[in-house]
């Protein structure tokens, strides 16, 4: 495993003037991969890339490529290449022009730069734009300039910035799997940097999910949808339903003073935990003695599924089935106990919202 | 909506104050008046080019592009500092353009009194460290020096104004694909402050070619450039067909001048500056 490592971030933290917006963060990439930093805005994430990029230095802590400390390197001395948030490309310059930029500063000859130029013109579907003005550019041909004009350098690793957020839905969606097929193809390390749940999930090989600084988790798409370590993680990536619960003893989980079976155990007797269920894991039954009962309040049809909203105790869950009730009608809340996830109470400093 | 008589303050004021006064040079230019009437003649036309008044333009030609190149080196340095601080800047520049508040005379004469060669500041505290005394009012290094002084600010905020407006990021992006701070600086930051630079070359060459006022104080009288030569046809000769001839000719090269500087600016932006 430690010989696949090529960028290592190691215990840092990072200041804006009284500000920590990273805190003891480490962090392995591994070569060849397709890295995710997912959280809101201004959890770090932007920074934790420029810091890789060089744009930012380390306040602790160090950068390591390749097992060489890399912390104070500036960016154009780096073997690494970004896709910018708003793409930045120079307005002076042509397609062609920006994309060799990297290649015509490290004085390639001219054969070479051409060569180079018009084979990720291919790879990026650019061909015939070469004369066009940045200008004269949709938004979707923007950003494959900004990407082309990034793996024409041949970097060893790519770092992408939000670099489908201007694009609208269809497109961002074809994106996101032209990345994928692009990240293969060149087999290069990508780490990339997302709010955009779906994003994630969809692309990586490792999503780094964090708040406020801090990572929060780390690992494949599946584990961290199924496996949240956190009611922050779960509430983040996908929709959930958070209840504060009370854990009778193993296996056995109290809300709203129904008892319920579950798969978790270790926890102390009587103690305060997140419990989160997933609202495609609730299934609506007719009112029952063995479970939580409530009262439909709203049912809306979003194609797939319906999502259903039910009030029991004054909380509001939130599921997603494929009957239509109707508000007021009164049904119970059945979950399988593999589907009750249990989570350490999170303390008040890392706390979301 | 039609909202176009809103702008019918601005074109009479246009009318009034530029297409008027144009229309007076021309007419001027064009006719001469005798106890017969006033007729059309070139005469005042064909008396510009007598190769004296020509000198005196080629003069005043060479003076301005001297200035204006010296404030184009002057310019951009201090114009990348200012757009460096982001906030700092915005004092400095107050600072910079406090003294163009002051009356363009006024300064003018203070230079004089300054360069003054026996009691004058700069010479006093010249003599002081025993350095050699600048006898320079009368000649052209002070005229430049006049010139420079006083049109600097009109180069540096243009200039300033582009390059604080460059996106942040193209400087970012530029370093990321290798350039170093002396590459951004000719690849990506000189190309994009063309614009800032094309009107902060022409806000001071225009002043600077017509100036009259610089070589008569600083050059104490014994330059002539046209500027000079046109004031004397309407305040000493009186010859103000003579002076509205010499006046279109002066305004016809600048608009050929400009022209030509439009020209290549729009040639660099097409081919870019590779």
């Amino acid at each position: 495993m430690e010989k696949n490592v090529i960028i290592r971030l190691e215990n840092i933290t990072k200041r804006y003037d009284d500000q920590v917006v990273l805190k003891n963060i480490t962090l392995d990439v591994e070569k060849n991969e397709f890295l995710t930093l997912l959280g809101p805005s201004g959890c770090g994430k932007t920074t934790t890339l420029r810091l890789i990029g060089g744009f930012e230095h380390p306040d602790e802590g160090g950068v390591w490529h390749n097992g060489k400390d890399i912390s104070t390197l500036p960016p154009y001395k780096r073997n690494i290449n970004t896709v910018f948030q708003k793409y930045a490309l120079f307005p002076h310059l042509n397609v062609y022009e920006n994309i060799a930029f990297g290649l015509k500063i490290k004085k390639m000859d001219k054969s070479a730069i051409d060569e180079k130029v018009q084979k990720v013109l291919k790879q990026a579907n650019l061909v015939g734009y070469e004369k066009r003005n940045i200008d004269q550019l949709s938004g979707g041909q923007q950003q494959r300039v900004a990407i082309a004009r990034a793996i024409v350098n041949e970097p060893e690793i790519l770092l992408l910035d939000e670099p489908l957020g201007a694009l609208d839905l269809k497109l961002r969606q074809e994106m996101q799997y032209e990345l994928k097929t692009l990240q293969k193809e060149l087999g290069i390390t990508f780490v990339y940097v997302t709010h955009d749940q779906e994003e994630a999930l969809t692309m990586s090989d490792t999503v780094v999910v964090m708040n406020n600084g801090v990572i929060q988790q780390m690992g494949k798409p599946e584990d961290i949808y199924n496996e949240p370590v956190n009611a922050f993680v779960a509430d983040f990536i996908g929709e959930s339903n958070i209840i504060t619960g009370i854990m009778k003893q193993d296996r056995v989980i109290e809300i709203f003073g129904h008892v319920y079976d579950c798969v978790d155990k270790g926890y102390s007797i009587n103690e305060t935990v997140d419990v989160v269920v997933r609202p495609e894991d609730i299934i609506l039954l007719e009112p029952s003695e063995k479970a939580l009962n409530g009262e439909v309040t709203s049912c809306i049809f979003k194609g797939v599924h319906y999502e259903t909203c039910v009030i029991t105790e004054g909380f509001e869950w939130v599921i997603h089935n494929t009957k239509n009730f109707k508000p007021g009608e009164k049904v119970s809340i059945n979950v399988t106990p593999f589907d009750i996830h249990i989570m350490k109470k999170m303390v008040e400093e890392g706390a979301y919202e | 909506m039609n909202r176009k008589w809103l702008a019918s303050p601005y074109l009479l004021w246009m009318i009034l104050f530029i297409v008027v006064p144009l229309l007076m040079i021309l007419y001027y230019a064009f006719t001469s008046r005798d106890a017969e009437g006033t007729r059309f003649t070139m005469a005042h036309l064909i008396k510009s080019f007598d190769s004296i008044y020509m000198k005196a333009l080629g003069k005043s030609l060479l003076y301005a592009v001297v200035s204006t190149a010296i404030c184009l080196l002057l310019a951009y340095p201090l114009a990348l500092i200012l757009a460096k601080h982001d906030n700092g800047g915005s004092t400095m520049i107050f600072i910079f353009i406090l003294p163009m508040w002051m009356n363009f005379l006024l300064r003018t004469y203070a230079w004089l009194s300054l360069l003054e060669t026996n009691n004058g500041l700069v010479n006093t505290v010249l003599r002081a460290f025993h350095l050699p005394v600048l006898d320079i009012i009368g000649t052209k290094y002070a005229i430049v020096l006049g010139m420079v002084y006083n049109f600097l600010p009109f180069m540096v905020l243009p200039i300033y104004n582009t390059l604080s407006k460059i996106d942040k990021s193209l400087m970012e992006a530029a370093y990321d694909l290798g350039a170093n701070d002396m590459m951004r600086l000719l690849k990506v930051t000189l190309p994009l402050s063309m614009p800032g630079v094309m009107s902060g070359i022409t806000m001071v060459f225009m002043p600077a070619v017509t100036s009259f006022v610089i070589p008569n104080l600083l050059g104490s009288g014994k330059v002539n450039l046209i500027g000079n030569m046109i004031e004397q046809q309407f305040i000493m000769t009186y010859d103000w067909g003579f002076g509205a001839a010499l006046s279109f000719v002066l305004m016809v090269i600048i608009l050929i001048s400009m022209g030509i500087l439009r020209r290549y600016d729009d040639m660099e932006g097409g081919a870019g500056i590779w």
